[in-house]
């Protein structure tokens, strides 16, 4: 249906707008990035754990980064949880994600603050943390909020995005 | 028959906005036919002329030619009070006939504001799931005189959203949370580049109930002496309501046997918007927000650390974006910041007008 507002052409609709993002958008990946970012979209359902004196959407958020986190806890699984990074599209478009998602929350300091903290926690192996700091410093985008820089929540997402790296090594 | 509230204000910022005015190009409009107001953005000189007008309807016979005539708007709800006709009154034209008086009504609008038919309209919708109300909505659209050039139509909390957060199109570029406290939905939507996510609308908390409520307070505050309709429900609310500095009112009504009642009004307004605001929360926290989380964790992360967009008429009583920002902040257990556009109740026909403008500028007619 023409009118439907929820089929409108995001292409035109981007190319419409002003500026573009500096990790580039969607349109600009290789189609194997674009199927991989929507393998992660498409999420399984949430269990809710019931606790009533947390928030609904908090328990939500937590669950879906324990899901991720559930292909970490193999006997197999020692630290550190990403030794490399993966060679793979799909596995570079999940990381630029989430570099993207470090710039953006607490800007390109942070991120790079938060990649020495993952590797040294035992997170990242030296080889990772290494080639997530030459990707990072060819990234910056103006709307990081450097002020906020990152908070547990984003750690969160940051092991989140580790644990699906660390599959599609397994893989 | 009838003139919409039309205004022009200048707006430096977009003085670009004169697409059309060398008579090459289509003018870039945006629309938005709303349940309660149908507002249209049309560029002119170095800003902006905006109509705005209640999207209802009555007509009437001449009682010398015997022709029919249309009023619509507030002259229509004000000299018709007994006939006038809501034509979007659940949001989209339930069925034909109510198709036909949309376009009834809209083809009065433009006709009486002089809107251009040599035009790139961009319309602002509601995301709801009606196919049928959908397709009746597109008769109108495509029935009417304006749009030779190009139409679209884009979510109506997407095109709200554009001039909160910025004076060009960066909310097509942004990672937001928004919702539109409209008068038939509340509708809550992610957007991630332009991208609609988990688009999260509901019906049972509404301007419209918001009215509703209003009349069974004010019944009760004056011990079932005053009941007033709907309309002049919502007239106590648009005028009345404020979080920041309610103070109570005065009016009178006339009795049936003759003479007037005058009454103070001192809760039923603010209860009935302070209850709405506790719902519409509860709604967000509890129900669009876990989905959210669950599906698109680094939107969600994100988002709530950027200010969520508050949109739609009820966004206009002063002092509710605190009041939301403040709710959900307490729901949720974390600081999460609110923010409206300037004027809310006419910013999805602005938003629908710059995105006009870009399709315009390129060329996408």
């Amino acid at each position: 249906m023409a009118i439907d507002p929820r089929n409108y052409d995001l292409d035109e609709l981007r190319a419409a707008s002003v500026g573009q993002p500096s990790l580039g958008g969607r349109d600009d990946w290789p189609e194997a990035w674009v199927d991989a970012a929507a393998d992660g979209d498409e999420s399984a359902a949430t269990d809710d754990d019931g606790d009533p004196g947390r928030p609904t959407a908090a328990v939500a958020f937590e669950t879906a980064v324990t899901r991720d986190l559930a292909a970490l806890d193999g006997e197999a699984v020692g630290r550190p949880y990403l030794p490399a990074l993966p060679a793979s599209l799909p596995a570079e478009a999940l990381l630029f994600e989430w570099l993207e998602f470090l710039v953006l929350q607490g800007g390109h300091e942070s991120a790079a603050d938060a990649l020495d903290f993952y590797e040294r926690v035992g997170w990242l192996g030296s080889d990772a943390a290494e080639m997530l700091d030459r990707y990072l410093a060819g990234l910056d985008d103006p709307r990081g909020d450097a002020a906020s820089g990152l908070g547990a929540d984003d750690h969160r997402v940051s092991l989140h995005y580790i644990a699906r790296l660390a599959s599609c090594s397994q893989h | 028959m009838s003139e919409a509230d039309a205004e022009t204000e200048a707006d430096p910022e977009h003085e670009e906005a004169e697409a059309g005015g060398d008579g090459d190009e289509p003018i870039p409009i945006g629309v938005k036919l709303g349940s309660t107001r149908t507002v249209i953005t049309i560029p002119e000189d170095d800003g902006f002329r905006t109509i705005k007008t209640l999207t209802c309807l009555a007509t009437y016979e001449d009682v010398i030619t015997g022709e029919e005539k249309v009023l619509y708007g507030e002259e229509a709800a004000t000299e018709y009070p007994d006939r006038v006709q809501y034509t979007l009154r659940s949001g989209l034209p339930e069925d034909e006939s109510r198709a036909e008086l949309t376009s009834t009504f809209f083809e009065e609008v433009i006709r009486a504001n002089d809107v251009p038919e040599d035009s790139a309209v961009v319309y602002a919708i509601p995301t709801i799931d009606n196919e049928r109300g959908l397709e009746n909505l597109q008769s109108v659209i495509e029935g009417s005189s304006i749009g030779e050039a190009l139409i679209r139509s884009y979510p109506e909390s997407l095109c709200g959203s554009v001039p909160a957060l910025g004076d060009g199109l960066e909310a097509v570029d942004d990672i937001f949370v928004t919702v539109n406290l409209g008068s038939t939905n509340l509708e809550a939507s992610a957007y991630r580049r332009g991208e609609q996510l988990i688009p999260f609308t509901t019906g049972a908390v509404t301007g419209n109930e918001v009215d509703r409520m209003i009349a069974n307070y004010v019944e009760e505050e004056t011990q079932g002496r005053v009941n007033i309709d709907n309309t002049t429900a919502r007239e106590y609310k648009e005028n009345h309501a404020d979080f920041v500095d309610f103070e109570p009112f005065t009016d009178v009504i006339q009795q049936p046997g003759g003479g007037s009642h005058e009454f103070t009004i001192e809760r039923s307004v603010m209860d009935a918007v302070d209850e709405y605001v506790d719902d519409a929360v509860e709604e967000i926290a509890n129900a669009f927000l876990p989905e959210l989380a669950n599906d698109y964790i680094k939107v969600y992360q994100l988002a709530l650390d950027r200010p969520i967009v508050l949109t739609g008429g009820m966004a206009c009583i002063p002092g509710i974006v605190a009041e939301f920002e403040e709710r959900l902040s307490e729901e949720l257990q974390r600081e999460v910041e609110a923010v409206a556009p300037d004027e809310p109740a006419k910013s999805a026909a602005v938003g629908a007008q710059r995105i006009a403008e870009r399709l315009v500028a390129a060329d996408a007619y």
